[in-house]
Formats: structure tokens, C-alpha cells, sequence
């Protein structure tokens, strides 16, 4: 008896959460096909509960940073020091930010922080990128000279200052952009979407079940 | 031979019986008193649980039998006693049971007939006198009733006419039984097998007497070594260069040294001369590209996509970026900003992300203070939106919901959807749930690392899904350049043109030392 009731709750554990998935990802697919006021009205229902959804599992997910940087002081592990550093600016952020995202502590953090930190981080690829382009930019075989050959055209035909080395170079700077480059784009965005298919029907039909949190596709 | 353990009549010289297949023989040597175990001939201690084998005091050569013999006379002494169960009657059987008796207490070895005279236990005779004497000094209160046995008769008489109902056991406690399977009425007890000799015998999930601690194992011999002919000659030229003497190190290292240097310069020169090409131009205020600078096509017709709006309408402009892509996507921003708020667009800000949603509001309050707008009438700025895949959507569809009757209009899209995004992730989502069901039409202004992304959508020209597309800071110059509105982009551009240049130079420098290095000999 016990053990019915065992196979019961693990049945229902895994096809409660399928079958919602399977209704409401039905539910919306129609919604996006056909135009019925009852239907998209429903689907509109659900597109905004994610919102509301994501909402709460960022705030989840806030917990959770804090809780893992709280145990790693607690236990002195490596670099605890950085988990301080990190709760404690978390906490001020979130405290400062109760009144609204405006707020004066939250302005200035970001303007003077965050800000900084990321453009900087990013401006610093500029240098790498030179530095690599001289060293790793040989022409070593015929196709690294179609490469480093494009990469020239395309780098000097992109700023004015190309016109004046040819007339040619900003027309064949388009003409890589907007055929050889845009083709393989082209084959990997279907590609891609193909993919999206495929995943969209496994996790209809309950093949794949990531809302289960058993990891992956269960078959 | 009859086997002692089922009667089957064996050869006389079986090892072990032919109908049960137990053994015949009684083991050689001696058989530990504490757990059964046979043990070889002449050893004191036993093999398996460590027990005392013989008394203190007798050395094992004390034994009593040879082991041959002994064995010889115990299966006639196990045989023995099964012709005594015959019945009696015959008297020569009668003689031989005595005479085989007489032999099993021939068996007794040597050591144990020396403790027979050793003082210590008393006679069963002798015990029963000390009992009666001990009860006879009972106390009154210790003493047993007469009537106790009739007392007890009754007590189980009474105890079997009533019916003892079972007791009610609650369910938490049913819950707490161990699972009961079918068909096994085994009484579940100890797991393991259950002892079969010595003091345990028929506990079970008893740990084991293991006297031996640790057995080292036996090195496992090798496989046959065939080493084919090359793997010789490698160890050969092994064995070679480890014999061979230490090279002295004092040429190499000032040479590493050396390189070390090279490349570090060769590192800073090439940042020297970044900064320099970004630095000089914009300290010197160099306008060069304002009248040099060309317009791509896809610029252009975002351009003009913006300019075909007629005055009042609603655009929804999304703001997808963060620091790091700040520095192309604001100029791009400003510039389409301008634009919109000189054909009097109303416009709706959003954002995906919660940088880009700081980054536009700077923004979009220094150009609305520059045109006259008014915050909450001409604009608004409804910040970061969470969901995802869900947010483009949920955002035209609240669009079209009553409340927003009075800045959209009612049941109505905005005119133009104007994306901005530093990924093309945030380009796909709009597309993906915006662009395509609900047919709007949009413009983008993307980083130029998402620019690859975006222009199969922008040279779609079937389905015209971006309108029009400004990539990177050079986009934003194209812009600035063809609404003839100079701003940061085209202030930027000598800027990037020297960059661009140096970096080809680098790029052409480092292929002449590569090609001279290998003319020279030396690896690449």
C-alpha cells in the first residue's frame, strides 16, 4: 500500500508539472497562430505571468548569491575577504534602492562603479586586439591570407578614410558584409531556429522535461 | 564407509559422501573447540579466531594421535553408535558397541586425561546435595507455594477462553513497519548469513574473527615486454641524453631575457601607439571626417524610416545595452533621439536590461531638455522590464490596453519599434516575439559585434523585417552625417580612422618580422 502511494506521488510529481507545460505551451503556440480574442486574451494571460515570474526568481536568486558568500565568510574559505566586499555593497544597493531605483545611493553607485568598471573592462579589448592582430595575424596559408586580406579591406573600408586609399574598398567592404558574411549568418540563424523547433516539441510532448529539475531530457 | 551425516554407505576410501557430498573423514589435525575450524597438525593457536589450541603448559607435539589413525578411529567410533540404536538381542553387537565405547574413550588425548585429576568441578551427585541444602536455608518469603503449579494452570487456562482482541496501532506507526513482501515469511533479523558452529551459532550479522590482519597481496608478474624497434631507439636516445653531461645555461638565460624585454617593448609600443591615435585627434579637434565621412545604404534607410513619420506618432525605443557597449550605442541613441524629437514623436522608452535602463534616462533628459519636451506628456521613461522572452511582448500588449488609451491612442501599436541593442540576443527577442506576430515595423541600431546578426533580418527584403540599420560608432557617424547634425560620433571618427590604420600597419609589420624570422631560419 505504502509503496502505491510511493509510485502515486512520484507519478503525479513528474506529470502534474508535464502536463501543465504541455497545456500552456500548447495554449500559447495556438495563440500565436490563429487570432481569437478568448485564446489570446489567455496567452497574453501567461506571456505576463513570466514576468511577474522572473521577477520573483531574481529576487530568489539575489538569496542565493547571499547566502553562498554568508557561508563562505562564515567558513573563512579562500578569498572570503571578496564575499564582504560583495554582501555588504548587495545589502547597501538593496537597502538604498527600497525607495526607487532612482534613489541618490543607487545613482551614485552606478555612475561612479559600476559604470567605470564596465567600460573600462570593455575598453581594454581594443589592446588586446592589437596586440593579437600583430602577432597572430601571419599569412601562413591561403587561408589566413583571405582572411587577414578581408580583414584589412573590411577595417579600412569601414572609416572615411578609406575612400582615399580606393574608391573600390567601402563598396567591396559591403559587398563582404552583405553577401559572404550575411550567407553564413543566414545558415546559422536557421540552423539555430531548427534547433528551437526541434527543443519546442521535445518539451511539448514531454520528451524533455527542464521544468523538472532532474537535470535534463529524462528519457 | 557410511557417511555421518545421512547414513549412505561410501566406499572406504571416499573423501566425501557420494549421496550428500559432505565429508567422510574427520578432519586432519585439530578442530578449534571455539569455532569449528579444522587446523593442520602440530599448530597451538587456531588458524581462523586465534583460540588456544592446547592447554598452557602442553606443547603441541603433546597431541594425542596421529592424524591418519585418529581419523581412522573416530568413523569407526561415528559408526559405532548406529549399530547400538539396533535392537538389542544380539549379544555379539552388544560387545562390539562396548568395545567401540571403549575405543571413542581410547580417543581422549593425553592433555585432557591429565586434567581429568586436576580438582575444580564437582559431581552432578554432589550438586544435588548442595541444592537441597541451600533450599532448606531459604527464607520464608523465598519460598515456593505448594499450590504455585495450580495457581499457574489457572492463570493459562483463564489467559486461553479470553479472546485478546489486537491493539489498535495508529498509522503513523503502521507507516513506521518495514515493508512486508510477498511470499517471504522468512522472519526478518539480522542481515548476513547466520553463524553455523561455536558459541554463536544460529546469530546472524555476527562480524567475522579475522586473526590475519592484512594479506599482502602477490605482485602481479608483469606482461611479456615486446617493445617494437622504435620504441627501442626512443629509449635509446633517451638513455642518451640523460647520460649526457649538464649543459651549462649561461648563453640561454640573458638570451631569454633578452626576448622577454623585446616583447614586453614591442606590447607597449603597440598600446603607445593606440592611445596616441585616439588621443591626438581628439586633442587637436580634428573635423576631418565631418565633410569626408560616407553613408552606408542600411543607415540611410533607418534614416529615412524615421523621417517618413508623421508628426505625433508613438514610437516605443528600447534601450538594450550596458556600460561596456556604451560607448558606441549612446552616440547612436543621441543622434536617432534628435531626429525623432525634431519630427515631434512621442516617444516610449524601455529597457531589457537594468544598465540600459540608467543609460537612456541620462540620455533622453539631456536631449528632451534640449528640444522642449516634456517628461510624462511628450516622453516616458518606463524603465527596466523584467521577463526575458516575455517582456517585448507583455510591453505591446499593455501598449494596446485601455490605460494607455490616452498616450497611444486606443487599441493602437506604436508607429515604429526602435531597437538598440548591445547583443543580438536582445535584437532576436524583438524580432522573434514582436516584429514577426504583430508585423510592426522597426529599426535597429546595434553594436558591431552584434552587426553580423542583424543584417540578414535587414536584407530581408521580402519580408522587411528591420526597416533600416545603423551599426556601431560608425553608424551613429552615417547618422549624425546624413541628418546633417554633427555630435560625438563624427567628432570621434578621425579617431577611429587613425586606429584603423595603425592597426593595419601592425597588421603588415608583423607579417614583414614573421617572413623575415623565417628567411633568418628561426621558427615561427
Amino acid at each position: 500500500m505504502r509503496r502505491i502511494a510511493q509510485a502515486v506521488g512520484v507519478g503525479l510529481r513528474r506529470s502534474i508539472p508535464m502536463a501543465l507545460a504541455i497545456a500552456i505551451g500548447s495554449l500559447v503556440l495556438v495563440d500565436f497562430f490563429f487570432d481569437q480574442p478568448h485564446i489570446n486574451a489567455l496567452g497574453s494571460f501567461f506571456v505576463e505571468s513570466v514576468v511577474i515570474l522572473v521577477a520573483f526568481a531574481m529576487i530568489l536568486g539575489l538569496l542565493n548569491v547571499l547566502v553562498v558568500h554568508f557561508r563562505r565568510i562564515w567558513k573563512r574559505d579562500d578569498g572570503w575577504y571578496y564575499s564582504i566586499a560583495l554582501v555588504s555593497i548587495a545589502l547597501v544597493v538593496v537597502v538604498a534602492g527600497i525607495p526607487g531605483a532612482d534613489s541618490r545611493v543607487v545613482t551614485w553607485v552606478f555612475d561612479n562603479v559600476q559604470f567605470p568598471l564596465q567600460a573600462a573592462t570593455f575598453s581594454l579589448l581594443a589592446f588586446f586586439v592589437a596586440t593579437a592582430a600583430y602577432r597572430g595575424l601571419r599569412l601562413r596559408s591561403w587561408e589566413s591570407v583571405a582572411f587577414v586580406v578581408t580583414a584589412v579591406v573590411v577595417l579600412i573600408g569601414q572609416v572615411p578614410v578609406g575612400r582615399y586609399v580606393s574608391e573600390l574598398l567601402p563598396q567591396i567592404k559591403d559587398w563582404i558584409l552583405n553577401v559572404p558574411s550575411t550567407a553564413g549568418m543566414r545558415g546559422i540563424i536557421i540552423g539555430v531556429a531548427l534547433g528551437t523547433i526541434a527543443t519546442g516539441v521535445r518539451v511539448l510532448t514531454g520528451f524533455d522535461r527542464p521544468y523538472s529539475g532532474e537535470g535534463d531530457s529524462t528519457q | 564407509m557410511t557417511c555421518p551425516h545421512c547414513g549412505a554407505a561410501n566406499k572406504p576410501d571416499s573423501r566425501f559422501c557420494g549421496e550428500c557430498g559432505q565429508p567422510l573423514g574427520v578432519p586432519q589435525g585439530v578442530t578449534c573447540p571455539m569455532c569449528d575450524t579444522p587446523n593442520p597438525p602440530g599448530v597451538s593457536v587456531c588458524t581462523k579466531c586465534g583460540a588456544q589450541l592446547v592447554p598452557p603448559g602442553l606443547s603441541p607435539t603433546d597431541m594425542p594421535l596421529e592424524a591418519g589413525e585418529y581419523g581412522e578411529r573416530a568413523a569407526a567410533a561415528e559408526a559405532q553408535p548406529e549399530g547400538a540404536r539396533e535392537p538389542a538381542g544380539d549379544s555379539r553387537e552388544l560387545e562390539e558397541t562396548e568395545a567401540a565405547i571403549g575405543a571413542a574413550e581410547e580417543m581422549v588425548p593425553p592433555w585432557l586425561k591429565k586434567l581429568e585429576g586436576i580438582p575444580g568441578e564437582e559431581t552432578p551427585a554432589e550438586l544435588e546435595e548442595e541444592d537441597q541444602r541451600e533450599l532448606s536455608e531459604l527464607p520464608e518469603w523465598l519460598e515456593v507455594p505448594p499450590d504455585l503449579e495450580e495457581m499457574l494452570a489457572e492463570a493459562s487456562a483463564t489467559a486461553s477462553e479470553e479472546e485478546v482482541a489486537p491493539a489498535e496501532i495508529p498509522s503513523w506507526l503502521q507507516a513506521l513497519r518495514p515493508d512486508q513482501v510477498e511470499g517471504d515469511e522468512e522472519p526478518t533479523g539480522a542481515p548476513g548469513l547466520a553463524e553455523i558452529t561455536g558459541l554463536l551459532k544460529g546469530i546472524k550479522g555476527t562480524l567475522g574473527i579475522e586473526p590475519v590482519v592484512a594479506i599482502p597481496r602477490r605482485a602481479m608478474p608483469l606482461p611479456a615486454a615486446t617493445p617494437s624497434s622504435a620504441s627501442y631507439e626512443k629509449a635509446e636516445l633517451f638513455g642518451t641524453v640523460v647520460r649526457e653531461a649538464a649543459r651549462p645555461g649561461v648563453e640561454v638565460a640573458p638570451r631569454r631575457r633578452v626576448e622577454t624585454l623585446m616583447a614586453s617593448t614591442v606590447r607597449w609600443i603597440i598600446y603607445l601607439i593606440l592611445f596616441a591615435g585616439v588621443a591626438v585627434p581628439l586633442l587637436l579637434g580634428s573635423t576631418w571626417s565631418e565633410a569626408n565621412m560616407p553613408v552606408t545604404s542600411a543607415t540611410a534607410a533607418m534614416y529615412e524610416a524615421i523621417e517618413a513619420l508623421p508628426a505625433d506618432s508613438v514610437v516605443l525605443i528600447s534601450h538594450d545595452y550596458d556600460p561596456g557597449s556604451a560607448g558606441e550605442m549612446v552616440p547612436q541613441v543621441e543622434a536617432v533621439l534628435h531626429h525623432l524629437m525634431e519630427r515631434q514623436a512621442r516617444l516610449i522608452n524601455v529597457s531589457l536590461t537594468p544598465e540600459g535602463s540608467r543609460l537612456a534616462r541620462q540620455v533622453v533628459e539631456r536631449v528632451a531638455e534640449e528640444h522642449g519636451y516634456v517628461p510624462g506628456e511628450d516622453y516616458l521613461s518606463l524603465g527596466y522590464v523584467t521577463g526575458v522572452e516575455a517582456a517585448p511582448r507583455t510591453i505591446v500588449e499593455e501598449l494596446r490596453s485601455a490605460e494607455w488609451s490616452g498616450f497611444v491612442g486606443t487599441g493602437q501599436d506604436p508607429s515604429l519599434i526602435v531597437e538598440f541593442a548591445g547583443t543580438p540576443e536582445y535584437l532576436r527577442l524583438w524580432l522573434e516575439q514582436v516584429q514577426g506576430p504583430y508585423g510592426l515595423p522597426m529599426v535597429a541600431g546595434v553594436s558591431a559585434t552584434a552587426d553580423p546578426y542583424a543584417r540578414p533580418y535587414y536584407r530581408n527584403e521580402a519580408q522587411r523585417q528591420l526597416l533600416g540599420l545603423m551599426t556601431g560608432l560608425v553608424g551613429a557617424a552615417e547618422y549624425e552625417r546624413h541628418s546633417g547634425e554633427a555630435g560625438l560620433a563624427l567628432a570621434s571618427m578621425d579617431s577611429q580612422s587613425v586606429v584603423h590604420v595603425a592597426m593595419v600597419l601592425l597588421i603588415m609589420v608583423g607579417n614583414v618580422a614573421y617572413f623575415g624570422g623565417r628567411l633568418r631560419g628561426k621558427p615561427s
